[in-house]
């Protein structure tokens, strides 16, 4: 392959999902400069190993090599510890059965998410939230990927997303309902 | 099975059927389920609703420039990746040119024609634009095999090898005595020049030394900052900046400056 038609067919394949790279780099790391260079970094990776590439979905793969430079970025700045803390804290009392609405009356249908505050309180509660669930939450809502596609960028079963996405989920119905009672009470 | 147990299983259909990845005879299920419990109706309408938000909201789209960047750094990428097969035996050595970014560096050296014709003003400004490049380059050198272009038992081993790729003398000296043991060399690209940095080792962190050519004035005392969780020192000494990034304390970081200083500044 000619030096011109490599960089003609990785701009197409590639670099048009620089959006979605950039998406999950930022969501990940949780910040604007991290996330740029963790960007560069994953396209170099993405070049060198463009020639032998031959996956079909140039998204999937993209996205797997940006979330293991992620990884490597957030280790080699915060160290390993840094991300074991996020193992950690996954299993914790939120992740108990039990359905958001037979608690909180304040989160009800109509209540949520109709104000800009409530959609802040939202976003923050996402960026707190443990990187293994974060990471399938943004691959399948802002992505729109399916879980067999977030399966192999994570590297995990597919039940493994399922789960994952569904503890995720009531994770952020839990800290929503529970600071927007919080809220409330501070109010009155 | 107690009810906690069948209410988490039917959440995780209720949250595959809004995501479609059922099967046809458990969707139509949920489906006939949802239609006549308000409980599980409410909580597929807060899943969806937190989703679209989640969609609609909060997604960040790469900042303007960047693609732009990427389209150079992957063009030079070719280019050198085109003088390695035809040095090949040089390749290591050619390593560090992956990560010479061609745009920034002339967006770097436009920058600083310009801030060269107004002095003072803008320095902080500067400042700050080499401290984030540092910063990066240290990160970079962290990641899996980046950090060490050659390896050293000892100083003897580091110096020939920079003396045949920067055109100024590094001084990789051993400082073992005082906890800060030599690992090694690494070409950066770094103020729009080529700069040597000498790896060090203490207590399992690593420091990086970056020195080039610089314009500015010999400083007396060492200068300290802070970027992104790293400590930075940094000091002028004849024509050459020095930049020491670590993680460790601006402490001992700060003494690691002071040893070094010492040892090239005194003659053996
Ligand atoms: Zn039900």
């Amino acid at each position: 392959m000619s030096k011109d038609t490599l960089i003609q067919q990785f701009e197409n394949k590639m670099l048009s999902h620089m959006d979605s790279a950039y998406n999950l780099a930022r969501w990940i790391t949780g910040h604007d400069q991290d996330a740029e260079d963790v960007v560069q970094e994953a396209y170099i990776r993405a070049f060198r190993g463009f020639e032998k590439y031959t996956d079909i979905n140039s998204l999937s793969w993209l996205l797997t090599i940006v979330r293991n430079t992620s990884y490597n970025w957030m280790k080699s700045k915060h160290g390993y510890r840094h991300l074991i803390e996020f193992d950690e804290s996954v299993h914790s009392a939120t992740d108990e059965p039990g359905f958001v609405g037979d608690r909180s009356q304040d989160f009800r249908q109509d209540a949520i998410l109709n104000s800009s505050r409530n959609k802040d309180l939202l976003h923050q509660a996402l960026k707190e939230m443990p990187l293994i669930f974060r990471e399938v939450i943004v691959l399948h809502e802002i992505e729109d990927l399916s879980y067999k596609e977030i399966a192999d960028i994570v590297g995990v079963p597919v039940g493994t997303v399922m789960s994952r996405l569904s503890r995720g989920r009531r994770r952020l119905q839990k800290t929503l309902a529970s600071r927007l009672s919080r809220r409330n009470q501070v109010e009155l | 099975m107690s009810c906690s147990q069948v209410r988490t299983i039917l959440y995780d259909y209720i949250n595959a059927y809004v995501d479609e990845e059922l099967s046809t005879t458990d969707h139509s299920a949920i489906q006939k389920h949802l239609e006549v419990c308000a409980h599980c109706a409410n909580e597929k309408f807060q899943i969806e609703q937190i989703g679209n938000t989640i969609h609609n909201q909060f997604s960040y789209s790469a900042p303007y420039g960047l693609k732009e960047n990427i389209r150079h750094t992957i063009t030079g990428l070719a280019d050198s990746d085109i003088n390695l097969s035809n040095v090949a035996k040089r390749r290591f050595a050619w390593r560090w040119t992956y990560y010479v970014i061609p745009p920034v560096v002339t967006a770097v050296a436009a920058v600083l024609l310009i801030f060269s014709m107004m002095p003072t003003q803008d320095e902080v400004m500067m400042h700050n634009m080499m401290e984030q490049e540092i910063v990066s380059a240290h990160v970079r050198s962290l990641m899996e095999d980046n950090l060490l272009h050659v390896e050293s038992k000892g100083p003897q081993e580091v110096k020939p090898w920079f003396n045949n790729r920067v055109d100024f003398a590094a001084q990789p000296e051993d400082l073992a005595a005082d906890g800060f043991s030599l690992k090694g060399g690494r070409l950066d690209y770094l103020n729009k020049h080529t700069a040597a940095s000498l790896v060090y080792e203490s207590d399992d962190h690593i420091i990086n030394l970056f020195v080039f050519p610089t314009m500015e004035a010999d400083m007396k005392s060492f200068k300290n900052f802070q970027n992104r969780g790293y400590n930075i020192v940094k000091w002028v000494n004849k024509g050459l900046e020095y930049c020491a990034i670590s993680d460790i304390s601006l402490d001992e970081l700060n003494k690691f400056a002071r040893v070094y200083r010492k040892k090239i500044t005194s003659p053996n």
